[in-house]
């Protein structure tokens, strides 16, 4: 998975050259609530200008529009929205994460630095004009566009999505095949609620899908902060090198050293220091809105029967997908993400 | 002792209490402050305030940078602790220009931070470009933003 959202991010980079842009809340109706990245939260107001790491949530009733910078983020209810960011050698690129609920992107022009979207199982890179993205409180994503193409990928796989074609992404699997949607007819409740009784008839199903998902972030994780450990040796050993050319050959001869190995490499290090928590955020993300409400679900469903094998056995499942999560990662997040 | 006598009493020793804690009391930094306020981070071992000195809602990294492993390990390496941030241009608070030099050959790094405050006078720093060439650039923008 990582080596695929790898290629995604840099073709995305590449492209992009973005740096991370804040969105601007342009209309709000009814619930809808802002948690700033250092935790504080409020009611989204006109005005308001959303920044990496925050989140919009909107209630039953209530829905949002952002514009950043030229691209329009309709916000229907019940969803939650968070401004991401990850970073490749040094160049930082904005990533919509929809985590729950649906949001229609439309860009005004494409410009080649769009940003990337996100759900709990599935990523986009953007060269459509408009689409919608419905993440299924499962974990499980739809994926519609109106005009332009959309490059839909998960675990590894990837399909391109032209206009008025759809995709559905089971959690923690590839996406299936494109379909032929009829434009603006998709029922996000309809088909949130089939993906949630899914999952209710077959818990323990649904919990092995989120395992899975879960595995990739923490594989990703896992890889990213060895390669971070491997970058940060190399860097001490580089920095040594500098210091002793300094020593030996004087200032320019090491200032072209710096330039050249020890500098590029700090940004590459750093880059991927930053990447580790991008993959934790992901994963945080489906532990909370997907793993945390089945598990709450099922909590409630056999609160009277705690003995019973089939809590148990959800239980041991459930637990085992903790445990991961803990070891894993929660040492990479800080108490304001929580 | 008079009331008469007690006030002015009174008043110097604010006064004294000011001066010598500084503008700081009352949230007042200045970019020069926040600057060296950032050096004393910088000089710790474990890096956990150096997050401080960065504006808790206009810098989106804010959190990210909470946790040093990834960050401040990589650009301020503690093998070269004592750094000195020399501050060499601050006409221009969103461009405040920063020499940093650390022990054992570090190799000089040269900072571009944009500074806005956050309350009255309290200035933080919201992004930090870096360049490896010289204190007029090229610059690597947003290494910390």
């Amino acid at each position: 998975m990582k080596s695929a959202i790898i290629g995604f991010v840099l073709a995305l980079c590449a492209a992009f050259a973005l740096s991370a842009a804040p969105a601007d809340v342009t209309y709000t109706e009814g619930d809808a609530v802002v948690k700033t990245k250092a935790g504080a939260t409020h009611d989204v107001r006109i005005g308001d200008t959303l920044v990496t790491g925050d989140t919009l949530r909107t209630g039953s009733d209530g829905l949002a529009e952002l514009d950043q910078t030229g691209v329009t983020i309709h916000v229907a209810s019940n969803t939650v929205f968070t401004l991401m960011e990850r970073q490749v050698t040094g160049q930082p690129s904005t990533v919509l994460s929809v985590a729950l609920g649906s949001i229609k992107f439309k860009y005004g022009k494409l410009t080649g630095t769009e940003p990337g979207v996100r759900t709990n199982g599935a990523s986009a890179g953007v060269r459509g004009t408009e689409f919608s993205v419905y993440a299924g409180a499962d974990g499980s994503t739809l994926i519609t566009v109106d005009t332009g193409v959309v490059t839909v990928e998960s675990q590894g796989k990837s399909v391109d999505l032209a206009a008025d074609m759809g995709v559905d992404i089971p959690l923690g699997q590839p996406p299936g095949d494109p379909f032929t949607v009829q434009r603006n007819q998709i029922d996000y409740s309809q088909w949130n609620d089939s993906k949630v009784q899914a999952m209710l008839y077959d818990p323990l199903a649904a919990l092995d899908n989120i395992e899975t998902a879960m595995a990739s972030y923490e594989q990703d994780v896992a890889s990213y902060v060895k390669d971070f450990n491997d970058y940060s040796q190399q860097l001490k050993k580089e920095r040594a090198n500098y210091a002793d050319i300094l020593q030996k050959q004087g200032a320019d001869i090491a200032g072209k050293y710096n330039q050249d190995v020890v500098y590029p490499l700090m940004l590459k290090t750093l880059a991927l220091g930053l990447n580790v928590r991008y993959s934790s955020l992901a994963a945080l993300s489906l532990r909370r809105f997907v793993a945390g409400r089945l598990y709450v679900t099922e909590r409630v469903k056999y609160i009277d029967r705690e003995d019973s094998s089939e809590w148990q056995d959800f239980l041991q499942k459930y637990t085992i997908i903790l445990d991961g999560f803990e070891k894993m990662i929660a040492p990479q997040l800080v108490e304001a993400d929580i | 002792m008079k009331a008469r006598h007690v006030i002015p009493l009174i008043v110097i020793a604010v006064m004294a209490t000011l001066a010598l804690a500084g503008c700081e009391l009352f949230g007042f930094v200045s970019i020069d402050q926040r600057v060296s306020n950032f050096q004393a981070a910088l000089n710790t071992t474990d890096r956990t305030t150096a997050y401080e000195n960065f504006h808790p809602t206009l810098c989106n990294d804010y959190n990210a940078i909470k946790n040093g492993t990834y960050t401040w390990s990589t650009v301020f390496d503690t093998s070269y602790i004592p750094y000195t941030l020399t501050v060499t241009d601050e006409s221009n608070s969103s461009a405040v220009l920063v020499t940093a030099t650390g022990s054992n050959g570090y190799p000089t790094l040269y900072l571009r931070l944009n500074m806005q405050t956050t309350g009255i006078g309290d200035y933080r720093i919201v992004s930090m470009d870096t360049s490896a060439t010289s204190s007029s650039g090229p610059w690597t923008v947003g290494v910390i933003h």
